[in-house]
């Protein structure tokens, strides 16, 4: 990892103004992205992590969405400053951005080769020809069989992975520095989420670009971030590099997180389940967000709200007890009641 | 956000709002806003005369047919006066006085030209007068004229109205069944043809430079019927007509050209006469173009192009007034009051019209299927098929009715109580004759006495029509409605309005109880409204149920016989008062109004004059702008 | 594509014999009598019972249905609608005299609305819930209110009555007699377009001015329905994932709209325009009476009321081969445009 970051994310709040009152979807919210990494986002849905990167690309809806502060540097500029002309050439062409639902995200009333061409020629300014030319090489090196044949397909003719990895193409034809997949494999089939993180990774290191992975999923997480953050309630709750996250979470929602899920190495009786959901965003509660929901949350948690601090290197937590839990992990205790699921 | 839209909101409802108030009030606001204007330019022209080559007139509804001898409706009529003509025609306004026209007299005892007694009739033909088309009038073209007449004689048309004249009968088939016992003219053979032809042709005779009629019998509206306003007494150019595939002018080709439908007649769509004007272009529906036709015998006319605009929206017809767009237009009674005092137009009301309206009284109602009559008996719940047989039910209405009111309120002030079925000024009627009035207690006494009491005690129930859209009609109908019911609490009135399609239906079937209908003159004489309203087969009389036909071929056919073959003047007059007192004293039907007509033109036109006969057709060649 | 064109008309014969069969049987219902208004309009017509009689004869009022409505085929087969008598002309004549009026009101009367309508259906959902968007709604609901003769007859008072700028029916004097002499060749028997090929553009000046106001009558409701529907389905599409890629390639806001979002509202669009372009092709009665325009809507208005049973049938085959046409029309169209869409 070289030492020029790529994104610098600082301090970020993304407020949507409603008509039942302010919804802070990003509430100071800081993290990096170095070239050549793949920094993973993970959270429960409604946490923040969509609208974190498309306030990256600009494409909040304002109104109601207003990016309320922080910056975004990317290529020496804050992105939040930049008017939306100037996004227009960065978006597409040096960040581009893949999002979940591949059955919807494509145009049906034009070709998919008609919608990757659009793009190369907006950024590339080549002509039709060449611009096709380079569409059908996108398409082969995603993995498309008959790439001639496809460039003049409808996406109703296509299965679903083979959309997400139009959608791949089409985002990768101009050579970005950042793709950004919000949840790319969440609609797909197992194996074809297989299939298409590998295609990532594989383009990943042929292109030299970095990857913001957003997902739920923290089999996805293991399998192709190199850092993670994890958000809760517009907020970083836990930030460092993967292998740590699930060796050594230090936060109890992370830790809560880890032990829901079946793991095939470790044997457990009962999972681990955390009670509760997710506080509306109109109704926050004072102090630590979590404190609905954390069974360690006492006294301080409730009023005040604890900083994204360093608990060791390279490993930021937001947590007032996280030492306390450090105790706890070493005795070896659960901190949830059980989840009711029996192995 | 939220608050922003619902003012803007309000403001639409406002506005909106606004606009249809605005609409209810327009014709209240326009009118002082115009009469400031005149007060402003009293006596002079208010306004530069609008397109002073081309006279516009603007009129609603259909024409039928322009083939003088086919049509019987006013539209058409008022283009085949103006571009046919006929052997005499009225000085101007004055029906009683005639002029020549393409003859070059008229005939009289006087000058000799009318002799044996009224039978025979000369008219001497006038020379160089050219048809449109440039061929020369001859006395064979009269000839040939009134012949196409007779053979055409088709289905609902005018032409029995010279078939009575001249051969005392009512059509071509009383002809055919007379002279080779066939009833249905179309059914002739080319000889059975020759033989009617050989009777037809004895009534019109070419004699050198006349043309002769031969009547069997005197009859003195003769020359009214034949005048210039009335089209089936029109000259029409034989080689051209002949041309077109009309009557070929042979004898024995009766069956092939009588009664044709409208579209098998040449002439349904093409003129050719010796008129001021000559047909340009006819577009049914929506206008028909003439233009001053130059070698016309008299004086050309002063306008040199006529437009008559078929416009069915009255806000458009009276836009166009406005405008001065159009020179003369048709206003439906309704509208009167929005013309009255419009800048630069002048109304003339109060125009005589020989119009009679009356409510006819089916003296024997057909029950069956009628729900009209209700129970259909005398049982207080209907009204029995002979309802109107009792003389004491036709008194008791006819004193039922509001007169005054009805003229005043009804028609504007627009007309007059009818006194008989002979309206003004025709021979027989008279300004003071008796007549029914508005009078309440005799209409009672009069309904105590009818079916002997009876109806008094039971009482009866009645639903009568009228054609929707017919207000007149329906406000009559109202009106009767409210004052019969007055008089005895068991009697009841319904009415209703119905489309014109059932109306006509149910008055063909007789299942009417009282319709109102009404007569326009055809010819200025008397013997044109008795025979249709008296007669035992007239047009309404006939329908007047058994009872009353027999009745009327005992009292009244022969008083109209008499009335038509009297030469003498004063002895018809004393005829046509007998039959009009007659009609008053056994209530024969209520002869309710005869209204007066008017006209509505822009003020630069000169030269307008009105003739009752013709109304409300315009005969442009008199007018100037 | 071309059978299934060839199709869509192999079944009008049966629609067309389906819907005279029933509009014939319903004036069936009424008795001769009934049905001899239609030729005598005043009682003072007839002359007495055996007048009558003999015209119910002559009409054929009498016979079976099956034999009146037999002739009316046979007639229809060999070419011959029969005689209108409310026209006052056989009903091919009644028919072809009048179309060209109302086709050329329907075309200069459909540009406007479909465009006019699409484009601002756009706007107002591009500036959703700003003041252009309110601006454009209240001018939908507005128009959408107005009832057409309402509106025609303000338009007509105001602007004629008031102003003599634009009058009624469909050329001036003038521009009839060139229009009748020899020089002037009436090739479509619309007049902007007969005033075009003829090279004589103060035909074509006097004939535009004589359309806006009854175009603009028609506009203003036309309109409305197509603003809305469009708006409707703006805001839908705007909505949906694939415009959000589209942003996130970078692609300007115009072209978005224009070229991605459009062409994906448009479906419903065209459902509606092709009701209306029928409606057109029928003739508006309203309109073509204010502005004294002799189009097919007066006609077959005045046949219905006068029972002029050629006439109205005559009338139905006509509407009834436009149905056929345009709903032909519409079902291509979305074939058109969207891919997802095949003809069986």
């Amino acid at each position: 990892m070289s030492e020029e970051k790529l994104v610098e994310v600082k301090n970020l709040k993304t407020y949507f103004y409603t008509e039942e009152g302010v919804v802070k979807a990003v509430d100071g919210v800081d993290y990096e992205i170095y070239p050549g990494e793949t920094l993973g986002i993970v959270g429960e849905s409604g946490c923040g992590k969509s609208v974190t990167s498309l306030s990256i690309m600009r494409l909040v809806e304002s109104p109601p969405g207003r990016i309320e502060a922080g910056e975004i540097i990317f290529g020496g500029k804050d992105l939040t400053k930049l008017s939306q002309k100037e996004m227009r050439k960065i978006r597409g062409n040096d960040i581009s951005m893949i999002f979940q639902e591949p059955m919807t995200s494509l145009n049906p009333v034009y070709t998919v080769g008609d919608q990757i061409i659009e793009a190369i020629i907006l950024h590339k300014k080549v002509k039709r020809k060449e611009a096709r030319r380079q569409a059908v090489e996108m398409l082969e090196k995603v993995g498309i069989p008959l790439p001639e044949q496809r460039v003049d397909e409808y996406p109703h003719q296509l299965s679903g992975g083979m959309r997400q990895r139009v959608m791949i193409a089409m985002a990768l034809s101009c050579d970005p520095k950042l793709l950004i997949a919000d949840e790319p494999t969440t609609a797909l089939d197992v194996t074809i989420q297989a299939q298409i993180l590998e295609l990532m990774n594989d383009l990943k290191a042929s292109y030299g670009m970095s990857i913001m992975m957003i997902t739920h999923d923290l089999g996805v997480i293991a399998e192709v971030s190199d850092r993670v953050a994890v958000m809760y309630a517009g907020k970083v709750v836990e930030y460092t590099d993967v292998d740590t996250l699930f060796e050594d979470p230090k936060h109890p929602y992370t830790w809560g997180l880890m032990n829901s899920i079946p793991k095939l190495d470790k044997d457990v009786d009962r999972l681990e389940a955390i009670p509760g959901s997710v506080p509306s965003p109109l109704n926050f509660p004072e102090g630590c967000k979590f404190n609905t929901r954390c069974p360690l949350a006492e006294g301080k948690c409730f009023t005040d709200e604890p900083p994204l601090e360093a608990a060791a290197e390279g490993h930021k937590v937001r947590c007032w007890r996280y030492e306390d839990l450090e105790k706890i992990k070493l005795r070896g205790e659960r901190i949830y009641a059980d989840g009711g699921v029996d192995k | 956000m939220k608050k922003s839209y619902w003012i803007l909101l309000l403001v639409v409802i406002i506005a909106v709002g606004g606009y249809f108030y605005s609409t209810q009030q327009q014709e209240v606001v326009e009118e002082p806003a115009q009469e400031e204007i005149v007060q402003e330019e009293p006596a002079e022209e208010t306004a530069e005369v609008v397109n002073p080559d081309t006279f516009t007139e603007v009129n609603m509804g259909n024409i039928d047919s322009l083939d003088p001898h086919f049509q019987y409706d006013t539209s058409s009529a008022e283009i085949v006066d103006n571009v046919y003509e006929n052997l005499i025609r009225f000085d101007k306004g004055d029906i009683t006085k005639f002029v020549p026209n393409l003859a070059t007299e008229v005939p009289s005892e006087e000058n000799g030209l009318i002799q044996n007694d009224g039978k025979t009739y000369i008219f001497p033909m006038r020379e160089d007068v050219v048809f449109h088309n440039g061929n020369s009038l001859t006395p064979e073209d009269v000839k040939y004229s009134f012949l196409r007449a007779l053979i055409q004689d088709r289905d609902g048309g005018p032409v029995w109205m010279i078939y009575e004249p001249l051969f005392q009968v009512g059509s071509l088939a009383e002809v055919t069944q007379e002279v080779v016992g066939v009833e249905n003219p179309s059914d002739l053979s080319a000889e059975q043809s020759e033989e009617v032809y050989n009777y037809l042709e004895q009534a019109v005779e070419v004699d050198g430079n006349n043309v002769v009629f031969n009547l069997p019998q005197p009859f003195p509206p003769f020359l009214s019927i034949i005048s210039q306003g009335n089209g089936l007494g029109a000259v029409i150019d034989k080689e051209w007509t002949i041309e077109q595939g009309g009557w070929d002018g042979q004898p024995d080709s009766i069956a092939e050209y009588t009664n044709p439908t409208k579209e098998d007649d040449p002439l349904f769509d093409k003129m050719n006469g010796t008129g001021p004007y000559e047909l340009v272009e006819w577009t049914n529906g929506e206008s028909t173009i003439l233009k001053r036709h130059d070698d016309y015998w008299r004086e050309p006319a002063s306008i040199p192009n006529v437009v008559i605009q078929m416009v069915d929206e009255w806000s458009t017809r009276k836009l166009m007034l406005q405008r001065g767009d159009a020179d003369i237009v048709y206003v439906d009674k309704q509208y009167m009051s929005q013309v009255e005092g419009m800048d630069g137009v002048e109304v003339i009301r109060g125009l005589p019209n020989i119009y009679m309206g009356a409510g006819l009284m089916n003296y024997n109602i057909v029950t069956e299927g009628n729900p009209d009559v209700h129970s259909g008996q005398l049982d207080g719940e209907g009204v029995p098929s002979d309802f109107f047989s009792d003389i004491h039910v036709r008194k008791g209405f006819n004193y039922a009715m509001n007169y005054d009111a009805f003229v005043e309120d009804v028609l504007e002030g627009d007309g007059q109580q009818g006194r008989g079925p002979i309206p003004e000024p025709l021979l027989g009627y008279e300004e003071d004759s008796l007549t029914y009035s508005f009078d309440l207690e005799k209409a009672e006494e009069h309904f105590r006495q009818a079916f002997d009491g009876e109806l008094w005690e039971q009482g009866f129930e009645i639903t009568i029509l009228y054609n929707s859209g017919n207000d007149v009609r329906k406000l009559a109908a109202d009106m009767l409605k409210n004052y019969v019911e007055q008089i005895n609490p068991d009697f009841k009135i319904n009415v209703r309005g119905i489309q014109w399609a059932s109306y006509l239906d149910k008055l063909i079937a007789n299942k009417f109880t009282l319709g109102f209908i009404a007569w326009g003159a055809d010819y200025a004489d008397p013997h044109n409204f008795a025979v249709p309203f008296l007669r035992s087969d007239g047009t309404y009389g006939g329908f007047k149920g058994e009872d009353y036909i027999s009745w009327a071929e005992e009292n009244v056919d022969p008083v109209i016989d008499e009335g038509i073959s009297t030469t003498d003047p004063d002895e018809r007059e004393k005829i046509y008062k007998d039959l009009q007192s007659l009609a008053y004293e056994n209530a024969v039907d209520m002869y309710l109004y005869q209204p007066t007509a008017q006209v509505i033109m822009r003020d630069w036109v000169e030269g307008w004059y009105y003739n009752p006969i013709k109304d409300p057709g315009i005969y442009f060649y008199d007018l100037d702008k | 594509m071309i059978s299934y064109i060839a199709r869509r008309f192999l079944i009008l014969p049966v629609i067309l014999f389906g819907v005279t069969m029933l509009i014939f049987s319903m004036i069936m219902m009424l008795g001769p009598y009934q049905r001899l208004s239609t030729y005598i309009k005043d009682p003072a017509q007839l002359k007495g019972a055996e007048d009558i009689d003999q015209l119910v004869e002559k009409f054929g009022l009498d016979d079976p249905w099956y034999e009146q409505y037999g002739r009316w085929i046979g007639g229809v087969v060999k070419g011959d609608f029969g005689w209108s008598e409310s026209a006052g002309a056989p009903v091919t004549k009644a028919i072809a005299d009048r179309f060209p009026a109302t086709i050329e009101l329907a075309l200069f009367s459909l540009i406007p609305v479909i465009l006019g309508g699409i484009i601002l259906g756009v706007l107002s959902a591009v500036n959703h819930n700003k003041t252009l968007d309110h601006i454009i709604r209240i001018f939908a609901v507005v128009g959408w209110s107005f009832p057409s003769f309402v509106f025609g007859l303000l338009v007509l008072m105001i602007f004629y009555g008031v102003l003599g700028w634009l009058p009624p029916g469909r050329l001036s004097n003038w521009a009839y007699e060139i229009i009748r002499s020899t020089d002037f060749v009436s090739y479509t028997g619309l007049y902007v377009l007969d005033g075009i090929l003829n090279l004589n553009f103060k035909i074509v000046v006097d004939a535009l001015r004589h359309l806006i106001a009854p175009v603009f009558t028609i506009s203003i409701l036309w309109w409305a329905f197509i603003l809305r529907i469009t708006r409707s389905n703006m805001l839908e599409t705007l909505k949906k994932d694939y415009i959000r890629t589209a942003r996130a390639k970078g692609l300007a806001e115009n072209i978005i709209v224009y070229k991605h979002a459009v062409r994906n509202a448009l479906i419903p669009v065209v459902t509606v325009a092709g009701q209306m372009v029928l409606g057109l092709a029928g003739g508006l009665v309203i309109v073509e009476t204010i502005f004294n325009i002799r189009g097919l809507g007066q006609f077959m208005a005045n046949a219905a009321q006068q029972l002029d049973y050629p006439g109205v049938l005559g009338g139905a085959l006509y509407y009834g081969f436009f149905l056929i046409l345009i709903n032909l029309f519409v079902d291509v169209s979305y074939a058109v445009i969207d891919p997802r869409i095949r003809l069986e």
